[in-house]
């Protein structure tokens, strides 16, 4: 498991560099503004972008085929991209928080850092969800054809609170709150479950 | 003979093609060339052995035991090359040790340099660099770095010029120097199967047309060079195929069978070759 992380981490080495001059930019652009809101899209963006660069190299190199030649499990290969895309996700979301909270007090905003944590930990949430949902339709149809698939899925709620403004409006949020971790770790484990069930299917 | 590989019964079916019912053992401490044309099913059958496809009906063991049931403990033990590269290309040598040290218990780090040296493989360039043939060194690299007892290698040659397929050759020639060490080898390229192979297996659109010891295929067959009307008079119960040109008949014949005619020495590709043609006629 840790030897197919490390393979992931390497594959995207270049991928990492341009990140750094990307995320250095934003960061400039939001000083300019004073204005963390740049950066963090950017780190929304990578937390998605990079795992799923990862699982394009590996289609690219019919990696699957020579990974199930070497003494892995199907689910070790499975849980390693979980892992992998959780852990990016949760990188991202450290130096979001961090990045806003100087902004706050170096440029002593009129943002109570409480709303800053809650803002960015749905945001962490809202992203493993899409993930949770995701990850078995890139083991399913690769990552080509889920690509077209993370789009609604992306824009769907967006739809729907669109199109009913009223019901989303009358949901009682902070009823909700307290089982929402619950709720994500549950996802994460049916999603998993379904994706090595997929995986072990496949053949290459 | 203690057998290191043993395949019964295999068979996958796919829409449009079957491996059917392909069964061999090879020995401890030989050379097996599986060769046969492209599509002929060598890949599905080695990748059938690593549990890369699942397969319908019959049987696998390696080293005495179930693929499926010990898949990854028989995978320390195995060192495989595909006929391609399967590390992304952004990997460098280094990355891979790193990596590979964390998936195979018995990895041997200083193996593996030894042999990027002796491959003339450069350390920290990714492998996008790489010429094919570098590319190929540095998977049969791995291979050789976890103290594998039998090397599994589908085409390993194929694309590669003369000379690399010598050196290549060479390394599985030195490798099967221990007696412990076993080496199943597909290839479509005749002669390299002919200068290391102890046993020829030869597949067929999904059948295997014959298992055995090279020395004992050579020794049987010849390739008669005749006339049609001499050709008309034989037996053709000793004729494994055939092949009509101007200046007559060439057959793969059973040597022994024809004492008074001049019967050329056989090589592999002509036995496959013939065999090809006969199943036409």
């Amino acid at each position: 498991m840790m030897g197919l992380i490390l393979k992931d981490i390497y594959t995207l080495k270049k991928q990492w560099k341009v990140m750094l001059v990307i995320f250095a930019f934003y960061f400039f652009i939001s000083i300019m503004g004073q204005d963390a809101g740049y950066f963090s899209i950017m780190t929304v963006i990578y937390s998605f972008l990079l795992p799923i660069t990862a699982l394009a190299f590996d289609e690219q190199s019919h990696w699957d085929k020579y990974a199930l030649a070497l003494p892995l499990s199907r689910t070790a290969i499975v849980l390693s991209k979980y892992v992998l895309a959780i852990g990016i996700n949760l990188v991202m979301t450290a130096i979001t928080l961090i990045v806003n909270l100087a902004f706050i007090y170096y440029y002593d905003l009129e943002i109570i850092p409480i709303e800053l944590l809650a803002l960015t930990l749905g945001a962490c949430t809202v992203g493993i969800i899409i993930l949770a949902v995701m990850m078995p339709l890139f083991f399913k149809f690769g990552v080509e054809k889920a690509r077209m698939v993370m789009i609604v899925v992306v824009l769907l709620p967006t739809v729907l609170i669109m199109l009913f403004p009223e019901f989303f409006a009358s949901v009682p949020i902070a009823k909700i709150i307290p089982i929402i971790p619950l709720a994500v770790v549950a996802l994460l484990c049916v999603s998993c479950f379904l994706s090595i069930k997929i995986y072990q299917h496949k053949e290459f | 003979m203690e057998n290191v590989l043993e395949v019964k019964g295999l068979t996958k079916r796919y829409s449009g093609f079957t491996l059917d019912n392909i069964t061999f053992s090879l020995p401890k401490g030989s050379i097996m060339g599986f060769i046969g044309e492209n599509g002929a099913g060598k890949s599905t059958t080695i990748k059938a052995i690593l549990n890369i496809i699942r397969r319908d009906s019959g049987d696998v063991k390696v080293f005495g035991r179930d693929n499926q049931k010990y898949d990854q403990d028989i995978k320390q033990d195995i060192g495989v090359v595909f006929d391609e590269n399967h590390f992304p290309d952004t990997l460098d040598a280094e990355n891979i040790n790193s990596i590979m040290r964390r998936i195979y218990s018995r990895w041997d780090e200083k193996a593996f340099f030894q042999y990027l040296k002796q491959f003339e493989l450069p350390q920290k360039q990714a492998l996008r660099v790489f010429s094919r043939g570098m590319k190929m060194k540095m998977s049969i690299a791995v291979a050789l770095s976890h103290q594998a007892k039998l090397l599994i290698l589908d085409e390993p040659t194929s694309g590669l010029d003369p000379v690399v397929r010598d050196e290549i050759l060479d390394i599985f020639l030195e490798f099967i120097q221990n007696e412990e060490h076993s080496v199943f080898l597909s290839s479509h390229i005749t002669t390299d199967i002919e200068k290391i192979a102890d046993y020829i297996a030869f597949i067929h659109k999904g059948k295997l047309e014959f298992v055995s010891p090279k020395d004992e295929l050579l020794d049987r067959y010849g390739v008669l060079k005749c006339g049609l009307n001499t050709f008309e008079q034989i037996d053709k119960r000793y004729v494994k195929g055939y092949r009509k040109n101007r200046f007559g008949v060439e057959a793969l014949v059973e040597k022994a069978k024809f004492p008074g005619y001049t019967v050329d020495e056989a090589t592999i590709e002509d036995i496959m070759l013939f065999t090809i043609r006969g199943d036409k006629q």
